[in-house]
This record gives structure tokens, sequence and C-alpha cells, in this order.
């Protein structure tokens, strides 16, 4: 039938059309649980806040580590640390190369 | 895990800005090194006897990392493309043709006609955003914000609408069959029309939070975040196109706990709860009704009213009561294994509810024998116009396909009187 090979064709290209698509699938990734054991704020790059105002459901505090992320709760105390420890360093970072500049400046 | 850590209380309204503040103002200008000893010692003091460097040991609990749904992912990758084309092209194709046969052939004369053909359009409209769906969930909704408005927001409006039909139809005919007697009064055209349109607004309105809460935006950028200046690179973050996602965002944390319960519990309640207890209701006491009545045709009435109970309960409890429990442990810590279950339960879950909606044709349209018969007259119909192309050959084949089928329109036209076709 004609009619029946007409819709098979349609049902393969339409496959073949999505399935072009498929390639760089990503989902939002979000914290679901916090890391047990408290870490120093040494090794820590940065960190992001995660809140329940998006995709999450979830509060987090996601330290940089180097090659990876920690998940940690909010409400503990060396969560807190960590987080005013690494604002401290950051604020300090950003008086430097202020200072430097400013000392560039100047001797210019 | 310990129990303790499990189970969490949904998070408070405190913002977790606040805890930047205090960081902001001690301005302690001491050294560096001096600092971080000490932030070293004071983090040893809370903890028992840990090692802070071992970043080589493996278990579960140390290093809690964002989850990214890798095996949903590729649960995704099949059920996307391959099982949803084919359910959008069934659903196309059996929903186009009850429209078709309503526009050209069978003019719209009773409640249940209005129904059908308003169940069919809701049906119709879901098929056709569910391929665009797919396609930017698979390509990081590269069609835009308008788009995921959009989209979420008719795949919302499409869902309440066929869903609450489905049980105005349930509702349709238990007054045809059980409450006979009121039918002619409550059965009317213009009714149905206003049932119709009010269903319509009620979907609209009940998806209002969707359309509204649902944004087009770059996961990442609106979060706090920062790293030291020369380190920026070093994380596993390479530099990628904007990976877009249209999601829940909220300004608060407040609204946001709001309608993220709300929205899932609105879609139980009133999207599936609600529906299936009219039809649990209404379609009982048909089948009550017609096990009373001496009718040749009942065995297959009861059949029918039972399948499209049957059929509605597998298609769609599955998926809510996955609804449910995600709903019921959505602010609870969980691991990144059981999430992953989790939401690939929900994928394929999904994937079986969406079939319903190829389905609702043949339950609720072709089942009946004067719509069959409007349908094959498209057919025949067709059959003339494209007779002329078709080879002498198969003449006899036609002969006798039309002839089964005026035979079984007599036996149609000698079922009882009741709108409720079989």
């Amino acid at each position: 039938m004609a009619c029946r090979k007409d819709f098979l064709l349609t049902a393969l290209l339409s496959l073949l059309v999505l399935s072009t698509f498929i390639d760089n699938t990503q989902s939002a990734s979000c914290c679901l649980r916090y890391v047990r054991r408290p870490r120093s704020c040494t090794p820590m790059l940065g960190y992001t806040i995660q809140t329940i105002n998006h995709a999450c459901d979830i509060e987090a505090i996601i330290f940089h580590l180097p090659g990876r992320f920690v998940c940690a709760n909010p409400k503990a105390d060396w969560t807190q640390r960590g987080v005013a420890c690494l604002d401290e360093r950051r604020r300090k970072t950003t008086e430097i190369i202020e200072a430097t500049t400013q000392a560039n400046t100047t001797s210019a | 895990m310990s129990s303790s850590v499990c189970v969490v209380p949904p998070p408070p309204p405190s913002p977790v800005r606040a805890l930047k503040e205090p960081a902001a103002a001690s301005g302690r200008q001491t050294v560096e090194e001096e600092e971080e000893e000490m932030m070293f010692n004071q983090s040893n003091h809370t903890s028992d006897n840990t090692d802070y460097y071992d970043l080589n040991d493996n278990y579960s609990y140390n290093y809690e990392e964002p989850c990214s749904h890798h095996k949903n992912q590729s649960v995704e990758r099949v059920v996307g493309p391959y099982i949803h084309s084919i359910i959008c092209i069934l659903g196309f194709v059996g929903n186009s043709l009850v429209i078709v046969t309503y526009a050209f052939y069978k003019r719209t004369k009773s409640m249940t006609d209005v129904y059908l053909l308003n169940v069919a359009i809701a049906d119709l409209l879901f098929v056709l955003s569910l391929p665009l769906i797919v396609y930017n969930e698979l390509s990081s909704w590269s069609m835009g914000p308008l788009a995921c408005k959009v989209l979420r927001g008719s795949y919302s409006v499409n869902l309440y609408s066929g869903m609450l039909l489905l049980a105005c139809i349930s509702a349709d005919r238990y007054i045809a069959i059980v409450q006979a007697r009121r039918s002619f009064r409550l059965r009317s055209l213009p009714y149905s029309r206003v049932i119709c349109t009010i269903v319509w607004v009620c979907a609209l309105l009940l998806s209002v939070p969707t359309f509204y809460f649902y944004h087009w935006y770059e996961p990442g950028i609106n979060e706090e975040s920062f790293y030291f200046d020369e380190e920026e690179t070093t994380p596993t973050q390479a530099p990628s196109p904007p990976q877009y996602v249209c999601e829940f965002m909220f300004s608060d944390n407040i609204t946001a706990w709001r309608t993220k319960i709300a929205v899932p519990s609105t879609q139980l309640a009133v999207g599936f709860f609600l529906p299936m207890l009219i039809m649990v209701f209404c379609y009982a006491a048909v089948i009550v009704t017609l096990l009373k009545a001496r009718n040749f045709q009942r065995h297959k009435a009861v059949r029918v009213v039972l399948a499209v109970v049957a059929v509605f309960i597998i298609c769609h409890l599955p998926y809510n009561m996955m609804l449910l429990y995600d709903t019921a442990t959505m602010f609870q810590l969980q691991s990144c294994d059981a999430s992953d279950a989790l939401h690939t339960a929900k994928t394929v879950t999904q994937t079986i509810a969406y079939l319903h909606c190829c389905l609702n044709p043949v339950l609720y349209a072709f089942v009946g024998v004067k719509f069959r018969n409007h349908f094959r007259r498209i057919f025949q119909d067709l059959w003339c116009l494209g007779k002329r192309y078709i080879t002498p050959r198969r003449f006899s084949r036609v002969t006798s396909e039309i002839y089964v089928s005026t035979r079984r329109s007599v036996d149609g036209s000698s079922e009882n009187g009741s709108s409720f076709t079989m």
C-alpha cells in the first residue's frame, strides 16, 4: 500500500531528524546531599551558592577544589567559616591588585 | 548516612547570602598564612580525627559532588527522540483524523461530539508541542525564551484541558445513561460549548504559574560564585558554548518553595485525581445501569467503558505516583543514584502517560459505530478521488471492502437510539 509506505517513510525521516539533535544534552547539576567531613579552606579556589530559587531543590554551598566540587551544608559551622575565609582571601587579593595598580600609576 | 543528616526540614526563609555578611564585616589585617592556619585549627576542633588533605580517598560521603543525572540522560536519549516521535506521529494521525472527520463529514450534533472534538484538539496541540519540547531539551533550548514559555505553558494547558475534558465525557455519558430523563435538558449543544469554554479557561488559569515562573536562563550565571583570578580555569569547567535551560526561576525563597510545591500538587489534584474520581464514579454507575438493561450490546458497551477507565489508569497512575513521590521528597537530601533512578522512572512513566493521547482517538471516537461510518466515508471519498490513478487490478478488493463497510453500517444503525455510541 502506497499510503502505508509514505507513513513509514515519514516516520523514519522524523526519527532521523530528531536523532541528529541528541548530541549536546546537558541538564543543570545540583547538590543533593552534603559532605559530612569538614574541610579546610586552604585548597579551596572559590565557592558557589546553590539556592532553591532555580532548578535545584536544596540550599548548598559548593566549594571549588582543584579538579572537583564539594557540596556543603550552608548551616554547618565549618561551611560558614570556609565561606568567610574565602571572602577574606578574595578581599585581600583585590586589595593587593588595587595597591599594585595604584603603585604602577603613581610611578608611571 | 545518619538520619540526622538525611532528614532536613523545608528550608527556612533566611537567604544563604547572609552568610557573606560577617566575612565582609570582619576587617582583620593578618598575614594570609596565619589566617589559613587558624582556619585549619578551628575546623580541626569540630571534627574527630580526620586528615584534610586526603584528596584521593573515594568514600561517597567524603565527596558529595553536584549530580548531573547521567543514567537519566542516557534514557532520555533513547526515549526522547525515538519513542516520543512514534507517539507524536501516531497521535498526530489519530487526532487529526478525528478533527477532519468532524470538520468535513460529521457536524457536531451532540454534546459528546463537542467534547470529543475538543479532546482531539487538545491532544493534537500536545503532540505538536511535544517534538518541539524534546528538540529544545536536547539542544539546550536553542529556540529562545519565548519558545520556553509558550511550550511549557501550552504543555500545561493541554494537559489540564485534556484530562478535564475526559472527565466531562464521563459525566456526559453518566447523564445520558444513568440520568436518562434529565439528559434532554442537560445535554444541549450550547450548554456543552459553555462547559468546554470553562474547561479551557480553567486550564489556562491553572497554567498561569507555569507561564510566569518558567524562565530561559543560563545556569550558573545567576548563582553567586567567585574564583581567584589566577586560578579561574583550574576546576573542571571548560569554556563551552552557553547552555540554556528552561526551568523554574524565582526571586525569593518563599515563592520558590511555595511554587515548587503548588505546581505539581495542582497537577496531581486537578490534572489526575479529580478526573480519575469523576471517571470512576460516573463509569461505575454507567456499568451498573448497563448491566441492568436488557440490551444485547451491553457487554460490548461495558467492555468499552472498562477499557476507557483501565487505559486512563494504566497510562496516568504510574507517572502521577512518581510525581507525588518526587513532590513529597523534593526538599529532602538524597543520593545521586536515588535521584537518578527517580528521574529515570519519571521519564519512563511520563512517556507512558504521553501514550494516552494516541489512544484517545481509538478509545473515544473510533470505537463509536457512527463515527466509524463517517470515518469510512472519508476513506471512500478519498478512494473515489484517487481511483482514476489506480490500476483496475485491485478493483475486486475495493468492492469487497465497501461491501463489508456497508454491512457494518447497517449493523450500526440497528443499534438503539442512545447517543452513547459504541
